[in-house]
């Protein structure tokens, strides 16, 4: 196995009276890709804002490469390399698609704040490297020839992809994804699976939270199944889906496991 | 260049040229008054516009202009400075205040934003009515000296003493230029962008590891910085400070100028102050008239116009150009 990248060490989080997460443990490793799943309420999406920064633990902490990043800012974690995208997808809406990546693009934009004032020659370079960057970030989500259109008038299926992009443009080790494949047709489907493989074999490991398990399962090397803020089962697609406990309480039948890739 | 653009900068130029030709042709020193205290406006609403760009609208707005205004007052009036000292002086007195004022401000959003920053604002203004020394209690400040006369060797002394010289109307009229340019600059830079996706989503912003509440704080003292300088320019253009003139209302008109003309758009707040300018003074023998058609303007360009009258060309043209096939086919 390889080394762990996120250690989430007994989490609990309590809104009031409520336990959402409760006492949670385990580790991301390095290049995996680890799903999360759980029927509504187990705590998910709970625990996603938690790792990232939303809300601080009621107990327990987060390590990120063994350092503590309990209750980091989002824009710190960013900058240390864990990004996420939305269950409800969040876009800048009055912004085009190439505007929406290119802000992805925040941290590893090098402009001075004068030049990018007075628009100096310097800044034009540089202007115009990280335009080169921000096409080809939209080319590889398959994006490029919608670049004008404003966020809010892409179709549902583009504007998850958008999401996505931005949530990869900003270069991250450990990439988040909340619901990236539900309610999608799957043409869709099949295209974000895809560039969740591509970005995993650039070195990016992914946690992602799914409701669609046939889509889920074929992109996953490991799956964890959260009921009422606790982890009741951890194991490859292929044990999840023949474990009779999981199958009976949450996939309601057989679920097909064949491999993808 | 482009030829569009080519046609936005020679239109820019020759309204600067009318602008600055505008004493040679207007005798009349009321009508002077009226576009020197316009251009004062125009750099308040500018300059709110400029916080609305962060998606927030800020009442603290015209308090902190006041408060530019009462600075630069008595740095003059108690310390004997000179205008030229006092103004900048003033300007960062008043960006250090905002600091602090919307320091706890930025922890809200939305709509409790306005009312923290509302709130803020009058603490400001009753600040200056309860403490008669130095702000002069609800009386205010009187006899405000004007700017000193500029001396360069070789030209004519430029004397801001009477009113009925165009020197004070130029003094204004320079700086509302370059107000407006360094923020149609700060807007085209990187800044503005930042701003944009600030507005458009906070939380999508510090995802992409922008630091939301830092910037929005820079843009917000930048925004009162121009806010004190109109209300420096004003103080000793009118010689008289009252505290109820930085009332709410005003914020409200300021508000509202903006709105009309168009927050979306650079030239909006332009468009409108100019615009409820000049509808005030030809309303002037029917003063009782004047909030009733204030608020017909504001009603209509909400309803039809929610971009603002700056949009209005836009939703024209098409109409226009369906009017001009149809009389060709005749």
């Amino acid at each position: 196995m390889n080394e762990s990248l996120l250690e989430v060490r007994n989490i609990t989080k309590r809104f009031g009276g409520l336990t959402a997460v409760s006492q949670l443990s385990f580790d991301i490793y390095q290049g995996e890709i680890l799903g999360l799943i759980g029927p509504n309420g187990a705590g998910k999406t709970t625990l996603f804002n938690v790792i990232t920064g939303f809300y601080p633990p009621t107990e327990g902490k987060v390590l990120y490469k063994g350092e503590n990043v309990t209750g980091l800012k989002p824009h710190e974690l960013v900058q240390k390399g864990i990004a996420r995208s939305f269950q409800l997808t969040a876009l800048f809406d009055s912004l085009s698609v190439f505007q929406n990546a290119a802000m992805s693009r925040h941290l590893h934009t090098e402009v001075s704040f004068w030049g990018s004032l007075f628009h100096t020659l310097g800044n034009r370079e540089k202007e115009t490297a990280a335009e080169a960057k921000t096409m080809e970030l939209l080319k590889l989500t398959g994006l490029d020839n919608q670049r004008d259109v404003l966020a809010k008038n892409l179709s549902h299926g583009y504007q998850k992809t958008l999401n996505f992009t931005i949530a990869i443009g900003t270069d991250p080790e450990l990439l988040m994804l909340d619901e990236p494949l539900c309610a999608l047709n799957p043409e869709r489907i099949a295209a974000i699976q895809d560039l969740i493989f591509t970005v995993r074999d650039k070195g990016v490991t992914i946690l992602v939270i799914e409701h669609n398990m046939k889509a889920l399962f074929p992109v996953c090397d490991r799956i964890m199944v959260l009921d009422a803020g606790m982890k009741i089962a951890e194991g490859t697609p292929k044990e999840i889906g023949g474990n009779p406990e999981v199958i009976r309480a949450y996939l309601g039948g057989a679920i097909d496991v064949s491999d993808r890739r | 260049m482009n030829r569009s653009n080519w046609i936005k900068w020679s239109g820019l130029a020759a309204v600067t040229i009318i602008l600055f030709l505008m004493p040679v042709f207007i005798k009349n020193p009321y009508w002077m008054l009226v576009l020197t205290l316009m251009w004062i406006h125009i750099i308040v609403a500018e300059s709110f516009r400029y916080i609305v760009t962060t998606g927030e609208y800020s009442f603290g707005h015209v308090p902190l202009m006041g408060m530019g205004g009462y600075a630069s007052a008595l740095l003059m009036m108690k310390l004997g400075f000179s205008f030229w000292l006092a103004m900048p002086l003033a300007v960062l007195a008043t960006a250090l205040i905002s600091v602090l004022i919307y320091y706890p401000c930025l922890r809200t959003t939305g709509t409790f934003f306005f009312f923290a920053s509302f709130a803020f604002g009058e603490v400001m203004r009753l600040c200056w009515v309860r403490f008669r020394d130095p702000f002069g209690g609800s009386g205010g400040l009187g006899n405000i000296p004007r700017p000193d006369t500029i001396h360069i060797p070789g030209l004519p002394p430029v004397d801001f003493t009477f009113l009925s010289h165009a020197s004070y109307y130029y003094l204004i009229l320079v700086f509302m230029l370059l107000s407006l340019l360094v923020m149609y600059l700060l807007e085209r830079s990187r800044l503005g962008a930042i701003a944009a996706a600030i507005k458009e989503s906070k939380v999508l912003a510090s995802f992409v590891g922008i630091r939301v509440w830092r910037y929005e704080m820079i843009i917000f003292v930048i925004a009162s910085a121009f806010a004190a300088l109109g209300g420096s320019l004003y103080a000793h253009f009118t010689t008289i400070l009252v505290p109820v003139e930085f009332y709410w209302g005003l914020g409200i008109y300021v508000c509202v100028w903006a709105v009309v003309g168009g927050t979306g758009h650079f030239a909006g707040p332009i468009v409108g102050t100019v615009i409820f300018g000049l509808t005030r003074e030809f309303l002037r023998p029917f003063p009782q008239l004047v909030p009733l058609i204030y608020g017909l303007i504001l009603a209509a360009t909400l309803a039809f116009l929610p971009e603002g009258l700056i949009s209005l060309p836009q939703k024209i043209l098409p109409w226009a150009e369906k009017v001009i096939a149809r009389v060709k086919e005749r």
